[in-house]
């Protein structure tokens, strides 16, 4: 990993504290993932995040049906408007099961 | 009347038309058309050229169209709406015209996106309702902007296509009229699996009147294999491919030749359709399957095909040698028929300069020295048998002397160029009872072709008897039968011992409801009585009035039950009562179609489905005297014994029986008198009379009716000597 | 309305990858209502310019300003009042917008943001149809009000073409065939007899004509 990390986690899926103590992620809470905006995004960008992970329930478990779908496509949406700039960036979307016990730095290491 | 094209002349003329679909190659050479076309000569009578099909580049339907006219095949320009503009539209159609092009065909064309260009930009400037109306008013000489063509105006006969199975179906024919409301002549259907659904198309066409105004030829794919029919089921917009049809073709051990048999299938049924006045064949890239297909349905040869080569090529091209041998047969059969006249009339041999070239010497006729009407009348009817007999072996043993066999004329010519054995055999029909009964058919090869096989059983030639005293008999033919004509018995009597008749038709006129409308007592009555005279066989003929017979014949059946006697006419209108009676009394029958192979089969057809078996029908393709249509009923009884003889049509194996006489004798030419522009009048009708018979014997005819008994002695004579010459084997 | 679509960056970046200030603006007409050029997109390729720019490391900056539509005079008067050291302007209207800034201030660079498609109609949540080929010469009085030549790939006037099964267009199975329904509907009025009559060929000048075509209505000329 490297340099700053943004990522928008879904309320649902609650924090942890292993992220809150590391200084290069930041966190933010939504409601829902679907209530991310593209905007939101860019302008991280903008602020110099050079990652910006998007974390949704997994599929077919959004309180709000398909608030997680929708921030996918959010994100789709962002790559679209960054051409092939968009490669300069890990945008992503992440789909986290908290039932089988998968942290979200888990996720983030992995990938 | 003139026609446009060869197209056109077969559709008018009344035969079915054949054409096919043949697509330019994808570069600049002309040759792979030619070959094609060079397949195909003589078995269709025109030949699309697609411009640009499925939208890719290809060579231009224009340019090909020429090359295949100058190998001898009529093309069809297609003319797509997706590449041009009413500009180059018309422009393309008048030099289409100045090149000698005579029929285009008119569609919308497929979709840019759908080949090999899909970023073209689609034209489509006019549709294809509005271009066949173009292409109309060029004909009226108007181009589209209404101003007038000055000078020659192209006049196309106009095709267009439909596809009956695309939806809404419902709208489909309407559709069609209007293309054929626009101005279309022909149409070319989008390709047929499905016959049911294509028959209700047709019916509803043939219902509004549409097949009258439009001839309409069915699209036919022969599928080549199972993935090429999956795919037209799967990926061709409109196709409409039965399910059994693609497990037929799935299951198929060789399914190429699966395929041909589905063709051939479609085409035999789809041509008992009403209305159906041809086949448009779509082989796709197989052109060379085509010629089987069409002979295996009897479309071979075409109608009009020979007048279609450019002159320089319509003589046989052989090696020089044998041109000269050709000649040399061709003058050889001049004598022949020199000889033969001179044999028939009694009239002297005129003797050619050159005819000591020829080894054969001839014997000059001792007797007849005058025409033979005089001569038959001088002689008594008594001695008339012998001298016919005597007659008849001394021109059999001259003959023997002229004879030379064929495999003689034909040396140096391969066999298989002259014989071509049938694939099928006719039918022996008995009529008549005990040792007296005759039998008819039993063909196995074109009449008189004994090179090529069995002529079945001999021809004969029965005498009418009517039932009241005719009026209309022209006194050359009534002074005959004057003295017994109102009594039915002798009338029969006369004709079997004076004039030496195979058979008597008794033809029940006087049941016409126009004419004095008598019942079927008088019918019965005059039927015994004839029974009682003779001890030929009889055939009785109604009135021609369906519902009428249907009424008379009947009845009259149960006085004919036990004689086996030949009844009819039996036609699609009363097939069901009449072929019932049939049935009931194990009668033979006359069935009768209008000069029609379809409906010919057809009535075979619905017989047979009555229980009547084909064994006991007898065909009357109806009658057109010399100069009344003879040619007409010629070639529709020559296609009828093609079909049967070479396509193995089990439906159309049938003997013919000609009812020459009544024709011939009801023309004005028979009762005009004797002057000397037309010449002696008893002569005259008894020529008539003989040469329809003849020609209809050329044709297949295996039973003939005639009423002059000078005819009757003639044409005996004609038909044996070309009997025993042409059984005479190589 | 007038359907258009965000162009793919690389292209509108290349416009104006040289200049140092660049104004985007944007359009709440048909553009705006089709979620191309609005307040809320112009927003967006600002920013979305600005983070180019910056992986670029160019000295460029991009600032947005929507209008209430662009294709008339009287909307763009205020538009120099945006032009401070603007050196180029992005317009996220239809193409009908760029060239009225064009006519308008000759000496302006402006460049288009959008593809401009079609005239059509809102169908469903981000899908949007063309039902209208601006011809010239409506005719859909006589086809139940579809029409062909905007809804027929082929754009017959006496269809349907041989082609259409089940109800689906042989050309692209995924929009029903359009003379299927104006068959369907003709018939259902019991009008069906009105295509009986040949629809002529189109006089296409009131469509191509010569050059631009021109409108214009007495009653408001002075």
């Amino acid at each position: 990993m490297k340099g700053k990390t943004l990522m928008f986690v879904c309320r649902e899926l609650g924090s942890e504290d292993g992220i809150k103590d590391r200084e290069d992620i930041v966190l933010k809470t939504l409601d829902c993932a679907g209530d991310l905006t593209v905007f939101e995004v860019l302008k991280a960008l903008e602020e110099g995040f050079q990652q910006v992970f998007v974390v949704g329930c997994k599929k077919g478990t959004c309180k709000s049906r398909i608030g997680n779908l929708r921030a996918e496509k959010r994100m789709a949406t962002v790559r679209r408007y960054l051409g092939k700039w968009a490669e300069g960036y890990r945008l992503e979307m992440v789909y986290l099961n908290k039932e089988k016990g998968q942290t979200l730095l888990d996720q983030i290491l992995k990938a | 009347m003139k026609f446009r094209s060869n197209l056109e002349r077969v559709l008018k003329s009344g035969y079915m038309a054949i054409t096919c679909e043949l697509a330019p190659p994808k570069h600049a050479s002309l040759e792979p058309l030619k070959k094609k076309a060079r397949v195909l000569k003589g078995y269709v009578d025109a030949a699309n050229i697609t411009d640009c099909q499925v939208a890719m580049v290809r060579l231009s339907s224009l340019a090909g169209c020429l090359a295949i006219m100058l190998e001898g095949i009529e093309p069809i320009l297609q003319m797509t709406c997706r590449d041009r503009n009413r500009i180059a539209m018309q422009s393309d159609l008048l030099g289409a015209w100045a090149l000698g092009i005579r029929n285009v065909f008119c569609t919308t064309g497929d979709h840019p996106t759908f080949g090999d260009h899909p970023q073209a930009k689609p034209v489509f400037d006019l549709d294809s309702v509005q271009l066949v109306a173009m292409v109309n008013q060029l004909k009226q000489g108007r181009f589209l902007n209404g101003q007038e063509i000055k000078g020659e105006n192209p006049r196309f006969f106009i095709g267009a296509t439909e596809n009956p199975f695309a939806d809404p179906s419902e709208y489909r024919v309407r559709r069609l009229a209007k293309k054929i409301k626009a101005g279309a002549e022909f149409i070319q259907t989008q390709l047929v699996y499905d016959v049911t659904k294509f028959k209700q198309f047709m019916y509803i066409a043939h219902n509004e009147g549409l097949t009258e105004k439009a001839y309409i030829l069915a699209g036919i794919v022969p599928p080549k294999s199972f993935r090429m029919i999956d795919y037209i089921k799967s990926h061709l917009p409109g196709s409409c491919v039965p399910e059994d049809l693609v497990k037929r073709m799935r299951e198929a051990k060789d399914p190429l030749e699966e395929g041909i048999k589905i063709a051939v299938e479609l085409i035999e049924q789809i041509k008992e359709i009403p209305g159906v006045k041809g086949f448009h064949l779509m082989a796709i890239g197989w052109e060379e399957y085509l010629p089987e297909i069409l002979k295996k349905t009897g479309f071979y040869p075409r109608p009009f095909s020979q007048d279609l080569l450019p002159e320089d090529t319509k003589t046989f091209s052989l090696r020089e040698q044998e041109k000269k041998h050709l000649e040399e047969e061709i003058k050889n059969l001049k004598e022949h028929l020199l000889r033969l006249e001179s044999l028939i009339t009694g009239k002297k041999e005129i003797k050619e300069e050159d005819s000591e070239k020829v080894s054969i010497t001839i014997e000059t006729p001792k007797e007849k020295t005058t025409a033979v009407v005089e001569d038959l009348t001088k002689t008594s009817p008594s001695s008339l048998a012998p001298a016919k007999e005597e007659s008849l072996t001394g021109e059999k043993s001259r003959l023997k002397v002229l004879y030379r066999s064929l495999s003689e004329r034909a040396k140096g010519l391969p066999e298989d160029l002259y014989r071509e054995p049938a694939s099928g055999r006719i039918r022996e029909v008995v009529f008549g009872k005990g040792d007296k009964a005759l039998k008819v058919g039993g063909a196995e090869a074109l009449p008189f072709h004994s090179f090529e096989g069995s002529l079945g059983q001999p021809l004969r030639i029965a005498m009418e008897v009517l039932d009241v005293v005719p009026e209309d008999f022209p006194e050359v033919l009534a002074k005959y039968f004057k003295d017994v004509w109102d009594d039915p018995g002798s009338w029969a009597k006369k004709c079997v011992e004076e004039y030496g008749a195979e058979a008597i038709a008794v033809y029940l006129l006087g049941i016409d409801p126009n004419y004095l409308n008598l019942g079927a007592d008088h019918a019965k009555r005059v039927i015994e009585k004839v029974k009682k005279a003779v001890d030929v066989p009889l055939i009785i003929w109604g009135c021609d009035n369906a519902e009428k017979d249907t009424e008379v014949l009947r009845e009259v059946a149960e006085v004919i039950k036990d004689d086996n006697i030949l009844f009819g006419p039996i036609v699609e209108d009363n097939y069901r009562t009449l072929g019932a009676v049939a049935l009931g009394y194990q009668l033979p029958v006359i069935a009768q179609s209008p000069i029609d192979v379809n409906i010919a089969k057809q009535l075979n057809i619905l017989l047979e489905n009555l229980g009547v078996p084909l064994e006991k029908i007898i065909m009357d393709p109806s009658v057109g005297a010399l100069g009344y249509g003879l040619e007409y009923t010629y070639s529709v009884m020559e296609r009828i014994r093609l079909a049967a003889l070479y396509s193995n049509d089990v439906k159309l194996q049938n003997p013919f029986i000609c009812n020459v006489g009544r024709e011939v004798w009801k023309t004005k030419e028979t009762s005009l008198p004797s002057d000397e522009f037309m010449g002696e009048a008893e002569m005259r009708g008894v020529m008539m009379e003989v040469i329809t018979a003849v020609s209809l014997a050329l044709a297949g005819g295996e039973l003939f009716i005639l009423r002059h008994p000078k005819s009757l002695e003639l044409t005996k004579r004609v038909l044996n000597l070309l009997w025993t010459s042409s059984e005479q084997k190589p | 309305m007038v359907i258009t679509e965000l162009k793919p960056i690389e292209k509108i970046w290349q416009n104006i990858a040289d200049f140092r200030k660049v104004l985007v603006l944007g359009c709440r007409g048909c553009s705006g209502i089709c979620s191309t050029g609005g307040d809320r997109e112009v927003k967006l390729l600002v920013s979305a310019l600005n983070l180019i720019a910056e992986n670029e490391g160019k000295n460029f900056i991009a600032l947005g300003q929507t209008l209430i539509r662009q294709c008339d005079p009287v909307a763009l008067k205020v538009l120099p009042e945006f032009l401070k050291e603007v050196e180029a302007v992005v317009s996220l209207a239809c193409g009908v917008g760029v060239n009225l800034i064009a006519d308008l201030y000759p000496d302006l660079k402006v460049y288009p943001g959008t593809d401009t498609l079609f005239i059509g109609a809102h169908v469903g949540f981000g899908v949007w149809e063309e039902k209208c080929r601006a011809c010239g010469d409506c005719f859909i009085d006589k086809t139940a009000g579809l029409c062909p030549i905007a809804r027929c790939p082929k754009g017959l006037l006496n269809g349907p073409c041989g082609g259409s099964q089940t109800e689906r267009c042989e050309v692209n199975p995924e929009i029903p065939c359009v003379w299927y329904e104006i068959i369907i509907r003709l018939e259902k009025r019991g009008e069906l007899a009105s295509l009986d009559e040949i629809i002529g060929p189109k006089d296409w000048r009131l469509t191509f004509g010569e050059g631009p075509r021109k409108r214009q209505r007495e009653d408001l000329t002075f």
